[in-house]
């Protein structure tokens, strides 16, 4: 099974450790490499990049390494590939010429 | 544990033995690449863009860098070149170098009257120097005397996995063994400031944290909206990084979970032992000069799996010529695979499940400890190339 890495019991988004596709099962580890949740991915991410564990409504924080990363711009459901679409930082938002070479 | 090194007359313990030119301010720099070139391997030219326009405190941080590269314990021997109308007096620079006790020449076109005696003497100053360094022996030292930085760059969600809590997990051990680590990047600690400052023995270290990255913040919010926006970069968003916070987050685990003793300078020299932050750019060529001012023996420098891991020796910055600062590469992602080659430690078995950051960790300390012993890194086995130094400055340009 493909895996993501949640790097903190607080994240609620973990890192893909294999590119992901929609449909997958996808098996959650820990830092310590122990299994902590399923989770189907509903897009596709490449490797290192992030999916959504729980539901996220607009203006939720996105949490990684138990702090901050940002809030969901938008809805988020478990499964879905949380990006610069999905996230906007609080210290430094991207302004819209970065995000049109996205 | 242990590294083979030359004790200096200061006490530092240098790794190489580079005779170092130094240019007082940029108009020095073709006479320093002239006695390079005849003077041959061993002698570098440390070039730098100081001119003579800059402004006070601006001239305070150069000249603190620049003396700082010739204190640094790879220089075994320096020569201060200057036309004699630089701002910042070559004559200075030498003084400051000559108080660790290592020997020291200065030249300026305006005491020895013209431009080919500079260069001739300073080759003939070279030579020699070069000849007595030869002469000098290794000997053996603990982890305590490894004054180490650490650098992350073409970053992405995998450096996070695999350089940064690699280069973490040395630090702890070199630290905790009384040794001495640094980073910098004061615009990559935004959103992880707080995170860091708890890491402060004392209180008052810690507010220094969150004060460097306040005046950052002040500084870029004042240069007006183009600015912001710039963190995370293209690069670092195509490898999965969506905000300054979580860029921020990963680099900071390269310092490891030991304490963070103090805040220090740009180009400040590192003041004991312990994990010290650098006050400074977030643009590599500035931060490498003022790493290479600190003291430090050598540097880490983690990369994520992006289009920076292609870059053969090291992106957008100047080690080029570089010669008193090492620089040991990490590679992280499996998806920059064909690139292993070209860089001292893998770290991609932590994503594909075949290795623990211990383990990993555990390679990149005694490949350091080799490094430290005199074995070159894949980047001083490439062939140089001579790329300007560049200063940071926080005044205007004019």
């Amino acid at each position: 099974m493909k895996k993501a890495i949640m790097m903190d019991p607080r994240d609620n988004v973990a890192t893909a450790l294999a590119a992901l596709e929609p449909g997958d099962e996808i098996e959650v580890i820990s830092t310590k490499r122990e299994t902590v949740q399923q989770v189907q991915s509903r897009d596709s991410l490449p490797l290192g990049h992030k999916i959504a564990l729980t539901d996220l409504r607009q203006g939720d924080t996105v949490v990684k390494y138990g702090a901050k990363i940002g809030r969901a711009s938008r809805d988020i459901a478990a499964g879905n590939y949380v990006h610069v679409h999905n996230v906007v930082s609080d210290r430094m938002p991207l302004t819209e010429n970065m995000l049109a070479h996205m | 544990m242990e590294f083979q090194g030359y004790l200096r007359q200061d006490g530092s313990v240098g790794v190489r033995n580079t005779v170092a030119l130094i240019p007082a301010s940029r108009c020095a720099n073709e006479m320093a690449c002239r006695i390079a070139d005849e003077a041959g391997a061993g002698v570098h030219p440390l070039l730098h863009n100081q001119p003579c326009v800059h402004v006070g405190p601006d001239n305070v941080m150069a000249r603190r860098v620049l003396t700082g590269m010739g204190q640094n314990p790879n220089t075994v021997a320096a020569i201060v070149l200057g036309i004699g109308c630089d701002p910042i007096s070559a004559v200075d620079i030498a003084n400051d170098i000559a108080a660790t006790g290592k020997p020291v020449e200065v030249l300026t076109i305006e005491k020895e009257g013209d431009y080919d005696t500079v260069v001739s003497k300073g080759i003939t100053f070279a030579k020699q120097m070069k000849a007595n360094a030869a002469l000098l022996s290794r000997q053996p030292f603990d982890l305590s005397h490894i004054k180490l930085a650490v650098k992350c760059g073409g970053s992405d969600t995998t450096s996070a996995l695999g350089c940064n809590p690699v280069a973490g997990w040395v630090v702890d051990q070199i630290v905790n063994a009384g040794g001495t680590c640094v980073f910098s990047e004061t615009a990559e600690l935004v959103g992880a400031e707080h995170i860091l400052a708890r890491r402060a023995t004392d209180p008052a270290v810690g507010q220094k944290v969150l004060d460097a990255v306040a005046r950052t913040d002040k500084r870029i919010l004042d240069a007006g909206v183009d600015i912001l926006g710039s963190e995370p970069t293209p690069g670092n968003i195509k490898g999965g990084l969506t905000s300054i916070e979580e860029k921020s987050l990963g680099a900071i685990a390269k310092s490891g979970t030991v304490p963070l003793t103090d805040v220090i300078e740009w180009g400040q020299k590192l003041p004991g032992p312990g994990l010290f932050f650098m006050d400074g750019s977030a643009n590599t060529p500035q931060m490498v000069l003022g790493l290479s001012a600190s003291g430090a023996q050598m540097m880490t420098f983690g990369f994520g799996g992006g289009l920076p891991a292609s870059f053969r020796s090291m992106p957008a910055n100047s080690m080029g010529n570089l010669a008193i600062l090492p620089v040991l590469k990490i590679l992280s992602s499996p998806k920059a695979a064909r690139e292993i080659p070209y860089f001292d430690v893998y770290a991609g078995g932590i994503i594909e499940g075949t290795e623990t950051v211990a383990q990993v960790g555990q390679r990149l300390l005694e490949e350091i400890l080799q490094v430290l012993s005199g074995k070159p890194t894949k980047v001083e086995l490439r062939p140089r190339y001579r790329e300007v130094l560049e200063m940071w400055r926080l005044g205007p340009v004019f």
